[in-house]
């Protein structure tokens, strides 16, 4: 795998507490900067997972809206139920006019 | 309603917003699309697929495709008389943007049945804005290319992989039922 660099500007306090951790640790800068960023991808990646997980089941029917609703937020369930029904009625329609070509 | 002879397919008309214009290209059936329904767009739709079209990624090919289908005369292009109605659905409906807002408008106006929109975030409140307009996904247009034989069930399968990937996991979820339900149609 190769390796990517980057650079960003942060709060120069924020700066002295990370310098902090590094040198309790006995860790360079950039380590702590580095394990950081993948904790939080991670994280970020396990939430993904679940949400999509959760999202085929309330779509096959296996969880109700509310309970959907806590795990990914009220906006996105919404989202996604009115998303589930308008791909529905667009499926009847297009059964509807195709009939008139065949 | 237009005549129709034996060999004449019968055409819907659709407004297609920018989503759509470019789920349908990226799914590469955008043009199979013009065989069963005319597609019209407002001049804002135009000018999104515009900014899109200067990206060089998938959805930049996909929108540069769409402005060569309308600078062919495949997809027409018309004008919004009511302007003031579409800055009141954008002020009071953070989820329409401009482009929405005046498909939704051109479709009342012209009294075209269908909107067809990908954007699950905006279609709540197109709806409830929508009075006789019906809101439909691109879904529709490729649903009737498989139930009239013009793409595959297979074709079809593919473009919806395509068109889902890069979206939002909340998209990608819809087109994957999306997929079972063509699945379902023959």
């Amino acid at each position: 795998m190769s390796l990517e660099q980057i650079s960003m500007r942060i709060d120069s306090r924020l700066l002295r507490e990370l310098d902090q951790i590094a040198e309790s640790e006995f860790k360079r800068r950039s380590d702590v900067v580095r394990d950081a960023l993948v904790a939080h991808v991670k994280h970020e990646i396990e939430i993904r997972q679940i949400k999509e997980m959760v999202t085929k089941q309330f779509l096959e029917g296996k969880l109700s809206l509310d309970d959907f609703a806590r795990i990914v937020s009220f906006d996105i369930a919404q989202q996604i139920k009115v998303g589930k029904e308008t791909l529905k009625e667009s499926i009847e329609r297009a059964k509807k006019d195709s009939k008139r070509n065949l | 309603m237009p005549k129709r002879t034996q060999k004449e397919i019968y055409k819907t008309i659709v407004v297609g917003d920018t989503s759509a214009l470019i789920s349908l290209a990226v799914g590469s059936v955008l043009l199979k699309c013009l065989r069963i329904s005319t597609i019209l767009i407002p001049q804002e739709v135009y000018n999104e697929s515009r900014e899109i079209s200067q990206f060089n990624d998938v959805h930049g090919k996909a929108a540069q495709e769409t402005i060569r289908m309308i600078s062919n005369g495949n997809i027409e292009v018309d004008e919004v008389e009511h302007v003031n109605k579409i800055n009141e659905l954008v002020s009071g409906y953070s989820r329409i943007n401009e482009g929405e807002a005046e498909a939704l408008i051109l479709a009342q106006e012209k009294s075209i049945p269908i909107l067809i929109t990908d954007d699950f975030r905006s279609i709540p409140d197109l709806k409830k804005n929508s009075r006789d307009v019906e809101i439909h996904l691109s879904i529709y247009l490729l649903a009737r290319l498989v139930l009239e034989n013009i793409i595959t069930i297979a074709e079809a399968q593919n473009a919806l992989n395509r068109i889902s990937e890069g979206r939002t996991w909340e998209s990608a979820a819809i087109y994957n039922l999306a997929k079972k339900y063509i699945d379902e149609l023959k």
